[in-house]
């Protein structure tokens, strides 16, 4: 094989590549592209006021010092909007098209993780974006820039430290899951390569989702149904008719450039934890719960993740040091059990991990109902379908610094600081 | 968690040894500090990415990650040295007996073909990224600068492997390297294995294609002058690049390494190949006869050698061998080895272990050393013609 033949952005031989793939990765970033990246943000979360795509939150007025640096709001409440947020990132940036269009994927993978009725803050998905878009540079590219590059790329609409955290967050909630292939590039970029036949679009989304289906066996995931069935009830479906619902919804999905809202009044499964006894008791007593039950529901969870009150305030801060001792406790509880037993593993980490997250959050003393209806299904057991009031959810995740400032506390970033994302890559055991 | 001991230390990251409080089990914690202006360095976001994908014997597994504001802390398994080091303690001035070469060799290029497999590049392979553990066994770590390749959408820098392990193309600025980089890097660490002493050690960039050529011969001017255009299409500077260099003509890899056999020697000729198309790749090189046609049978380990490695590789390749003919006559080889050794008693051990035919295992065959002898390959490592003559009879299982 010479070196010639060799394609320089895969290493391998470009025969091996579909054509339309190899011809979109040397085109140039167009306004289609930057429309339908800012379509598909949108759909990864949901405001908190659904109502609107407004760029004026109806409660979050930002700091004084936050929006000084934003130059392209005139007063502390603007936010460019989320297509013109882009715009100026992709300008500022020179970011190449493989690296932003790879943001698709990981904003997919986002989407398929977080909870249905989570809520973002106005500048949610502007952070998304921005997160997806520095990791992907970093991960596809031998030389990226560095966060403070990215912090004046963003038009300085955020400082150094948010866009760390933002990452930071971006990173657990994809439990690092960052590698994808050729099949999967190609089903996410389909919009863009008008070359490539439907039947080479529908060969590769079943590619796809036979590798996905594969996985989530492990997981006991039920596929996402199409966009017009009812919401997952207490009985959830299994994961048969997974292949040809999903082989459908993409092609439909991803053949037309056209979205809207209706993905996100789209019954979702939203996310899985191994033990949702405990996160169930946890969040019906939506009080003090016990931190240390951390280490009894986190221990042989498979690829837990521990996000002990991840962004609360400082009410949190005695007992942070508890929790992580137990969470680390449970982790190498869970990893002790998990030498038993190698083998499922990737789809876990995530969902269990936002799970985790909401039982961190819930049980911290917001009130929450999060009904859950389980269902067995191999070893990992239950799916949550959260209905819950999760306001609080993704400003948490997502808004920490702006929350912040709102309080204008300005220690509080300190406490976010000391909260430590504690994630599990190995299998374990479901006990409880 | 209980920090017992530093490790080592790098720019990068510092590693420590640690014990799980509720287990007691030792791991090494990695600790990479948190640069506030770089963020999360890609080096640790690829590492995690790969590393939790790649589970193989001959790798080092990951099993945690911590993220905290200021650090990120990824918990590996404990593995008690480098190569490096192993080679300073254990080795005659850094020269490892041939037995246990050759059952790092193997584990190397093991654990490489894993990742080659599972398109992931390593591209720093060296000695002080082998880690070895208390029952022998070799784990390929720090993947800080691994990247997976197969789709075209990343960018790569030529500015990778340490210096003494770079492959020649990229010395000569290739961007479009693939797996063989990490065979080239391989080849060098046998050859350091066997003589203790790294075999290429320039100074700089230019130097060290001066070292590989002294050694292996300047090549021909049209393959220089390929490699050179690859990496830079401006056709002046490659020609340029090429008339920098003096013709050296190759050096017998005997006369560099006495100690070695034979086969060991046209093993490491085929890794080191300048040509990177030429190149063996790991996966072949696993069926050189260098591993497949010796028996290291010795009747006495010395005291206080390494325990027996606990061999456990999973065999992707186990079917398609299984196709190709089950059985080998061996060649004659034992005054090659002259050592006897617990690791020799490992691998005859790992080797009868795998000589499974119809579920039973084949009576290990014990030699007096000096005399040719035919010996029954594992089945697992026949996949090499070379030079083997299939022999059915001398075969059949004992029942």
């Amino acid at each position: 094989m010479s070196a010639s033949e060799r394609h320089a952005a895969s290493l391998i031989p470009t025969h091996l590549h579909e054509p339309a793939l190899v011809d979109l990765m040397r085109q140039r970033i167009n306004m289609d592209m930057v429309t339908y990246l800012a379509r598909q943000t949108v759909r990864v979360i949901n405001l908190g006021d659904d109502a609107s795509m407004l760029p004026t939150p109806p409660h979050t007025p930002h700091k004084a010092s936050f929006s000084e640096r934003d130059r392209h709001s005139s007063s502390g409440s603007r936010l460019p909007s989320l297509q013109d947020f882009i715009i100026i990132v992709v300008h500022n940036s020179r970011v190449q098209l493989p690296s932003f269009m790879t943001t698709l994927i990981y904003l997919e993978r986002l989407r398929a993780k977080l909870p249905r009725m989570a809520k973002g803050m106005p500048c949610t998905r502007h952070r998304v974006f921005l997160a997806t878009l520095i990791v992907a540079c970093k991960y596809l590219n031998d030389s990226a820039p560095k966060n403070k590059h990215w912090a004046e790329y963003a038009g300085g609409m955020f400082d150094p430290a948010e866009i760390n955290l933002m990452e930071k967050q971006l990173l657990f909630l994809l439990d690092y899951d960052l590698r994808f292939d050729e099949n999967e590039a190609i089903v996410h970029f389909a919009p863009f390569m008008p070359r490539l036949s439907p039947s080479v679009k529908a060969t590769r989304a079943a590619a796809v989702h036979c590798a996905k289906a594969r996985v989530q066996a492990h997981t006991s995931m039920p596929p996402t149904p199409p966009h017009d069935e009812p919401p997952p009830t207490e009985t959830q479906t299994a994961p048969l008719s997974g292949v040809q619902n999903l082989v459908k919804r993409l092609s439909s999905t991803y053949l037309s450039v056209s979205f809207n809202n209706s993905a996100s009044s789209r019954p979702r499964v939203v996310s899985r934890v191994s033990s949702s006894s405990t996160l169930y008791s946890d969040s019906t007593t939506s009080g003090e719960s016990d931190p240390g039950t951390a280490s009894s529901d986190c221990g042989p969870s498979p690829t837990s993740t521990e996000a002990s009150s991840v962004f609360d305030g400082e009410d949190d801060k005695p007992s942070v040091s508890v929790q992580c001792e137990d969470a680390y406790d449970a982790i190498k509880q869970g990893r002790k059990v998990s030498t038993s037993s190698v083998g499922t593993v990737k789809m876990d980490g995530s969902h269990s991990g936002t799970g985790s997250i909401l039982k961190a959050w819930s049980s911290t003393g917001h009130s929450a109902t999060i009904p859950t209806s389980r269902t067995e299904c191999g070893t990992h057991r239950s799916s949550l379908s959260h209905s819950a009031t999760s306001n609080g959810f993704l400003s948490r995740m997502w808004g920490a610094a702006t929350k912040t400032q709102e309080r204008g506390d300005s220690n509080a970033m300190d406490v976010v600081g000391t909260n430590a994302f504690r994630r599990r890559l190995t299998h374990s055991r479901d006990g409880l | 968690m209980n920090y017992l001991e530093k490790l080592g230390e790098g720019t990068y990251a510092t590693v420590y040894k640690g014990r799980s409080r509720t287990t007691n089990e030792i791991v090494a914690l990695k600790e990479i500090h948190l640069d506030a202006e770089e963020g999360t360095p890609s080096t640790a976001i690829r590492e995690i990415s790969l590393m939790k994908e790649l589970k193989h014997v001959n790798i080092v597994r990951l099993y945690d990650v911590i993220h905290t504001e200021t650090k990120l802390v990824l918990i590996f398994e404990f593995c008690d040295r480098d190569l490096k080091k192993y080679m300073d303690t254990h080795g005659d001035r850094g020269a490892l007996d041939p037995v246990t070469v050759r059952s790092f060799m193997y584990q190397l290029l093991k654990g490489t073909a894993f990742c080659h497999e599972n398109r992931v590049l390593h591209r720093d392979l060296k000695p002080q990224n082998l880690l070895i553990n208390r029952k022998g066994e070799l784990k390929l770590g720090d993947f800080g600068l691994a990247r997976a390749f197969g789709v075209p959408v990343n960018t790569f820098s030529n500015e990778v492997v340490t210096l003494w392990y770079r492959a020649p193309d990229v010395l000569l600025g290739s961007r479009t390297y693939s797996t063989s980089i990490d065979v080239w890097s391989c080849g060098c660490i046998f050859a350091e294995m066997i003589s203790g002493v790294p075999i290429f050690r320039g100074r700089d960039n230019h130097d060290q294609l001066l070292h590989i050529m002294r050694i292996i011969g300047t090549p021909d001017e049209r393959l220089l002058r390929k490699i050179s255009s690859e990496a830079a299409p401006s056709g002046d500077s490659a020609q340029a690049a090429v008339k920098q260099f003096p013709r050296y003509p190759k050096i017998p890899f005997s006369n560099i390494l006495p100690k070695a056999n034979p086969q060991a020697l046209d093993l490491l000729e085929r890794l080191l190949q300048f040509d990177p198309a030429k190149r063996i790749s790991a996966a072949d090189a696993l069926n050189h006869p260098y591993f497949t046609s010796t028996a290291m049978v010795y009747p006495v380990p010395p005291v206080g050698t390494m325990a027996p490695p606990n061999y456990n590789f999973p065999h992707p390749h186990q079917q398609q061998q299984q196709q190709v003919a089950q059985h080998q006559q061996a060649q004659a080889h034992a005054q090659a080895q002259a050592h006897a050794h617990a690791q020799a008693q490992a691998h005859a051990a790992y080797i009868a272990q795998h000589q499974v035919y119809n579920g039973a295992p084949v009576q290990q065959p014990v030699f007096a050393q000096g005399q040719p002898q035919q010996q029954i390959a594992p089945n697992q490592f026949v996949a090499y013609h070379g030079t083997g003559q299939p022999h059915p009879q001398q075969q059949q299982p004992p029942r």
